[in-house]
């Protein structure tokens, strides 16, 4: 790996800082990365093995800032952010095989599936963001905990980093945020 | 919801799971004495929480 910060490195520390411009340059390299990357394993029509969301995030993080940048804040960091990107990426993809279903040519294997964040069907990921979404109004953090977990495969521990939080209240967020998502879900059903 | 109703629904959800049975119904009696509204969304969310399965929980690591 290259002994020297990336691009991304840097942006990565001026987001933490707080500079919203890094963001937007930030989403844009990392979506294009995790499409590759899941587009490549897509590729294949019978895997044989798993890949799970968390392990995309970890391959993008090691491609686009690797493995010179010890900072564990800013690691912490790309994950959140990758999780948002991932939570694009997954509802982009749901609705296109929505649309490709009607249309009778819906891909064999979907990317939610693959990547063992749902059941397989559009649906189910769409309803799971527009219950996120609906959670957001209600309680912005315990939504956002849900997005890096869920979509970015962050542990307690990342979260809890991220968010400036005891792992012991990402914990119970997470619980109390899941009980109101199927209980959101279970009222629309 | 008010963000203060939604305060004390959590506040709530998060004692009652610490508790079962008579205990947890004794004290959901306490605190909502007077707020029926209060009690059926903690209870709402408790239902959920028994019945969520693996919803999520299998992506992710509920526990730690």
């Amino acid at each position: 790996m290259n002994s020297t910060p990336s691009p991304v490195t840097a942006l990565l520390s001026n987001f933490r800082a707080g500079d919203s411009n890094a963001v937007e340059k930030l989403f844009p390299l990392l979506y294009d990365e995790l499409r590759r990357l899941a587009g490549r394993y897509l590729g294949h029509e019978r895997p044989d093995h798993t890949l799970q969301a968390t392990a995309l995030v970890h391959e993008a993080y090691l491609r686009l800032v690797g493995d010179a940048d010890t900072h564990l804040e800013n690691r912490a960091h790309f994950f959140a952010l990758a999780a948002q990107v991932m939570r694009r990426l997954l509802v982009d993809h749901a609705r296109a095989r929505k649309m490709a279903k009607r249309g009778g040519g819906a891909p064999k294997l979907s990317l939610d599936e693959a990547l063992q964040v749902g059941g397989g069907e559009p649906e189910e990921l769409l309803g799971l963001d527009g219950a996120l979404t609906r959670l957001t109004e209600l309680d912005p953090r315990k939504a956002r905990i849900i997005e890096m977990r869920f979509f970015g495969g962050l542990s307690v521990e990342e979260a809890a980093s991220v968010l400036e939080l005891s792992t012991a209240t990402i914990v119970n967020e997470t619980r109390a945020a899941r009980a109101w998502l199927y209980s959101d879900l279970s009222e629309r059903a | 919801m008010t963000p203060e109703t939604w305060r004390k629904v959590q506040q709530l959800f998060q004692d009652a799971l610490q508790l079962q049975g008579r205990e947890r119904s004794d004290l959901l009696d306490r605190v909502c004495a007077n707020d029926a509204s209060l009690r059926a969304e903690v209870e709402k969310l408790l239902r959920a929480d028994e019945r969520a399965g693996g919803f999520i929980e299998d992506a992710i690591d509920l526990a730690a």
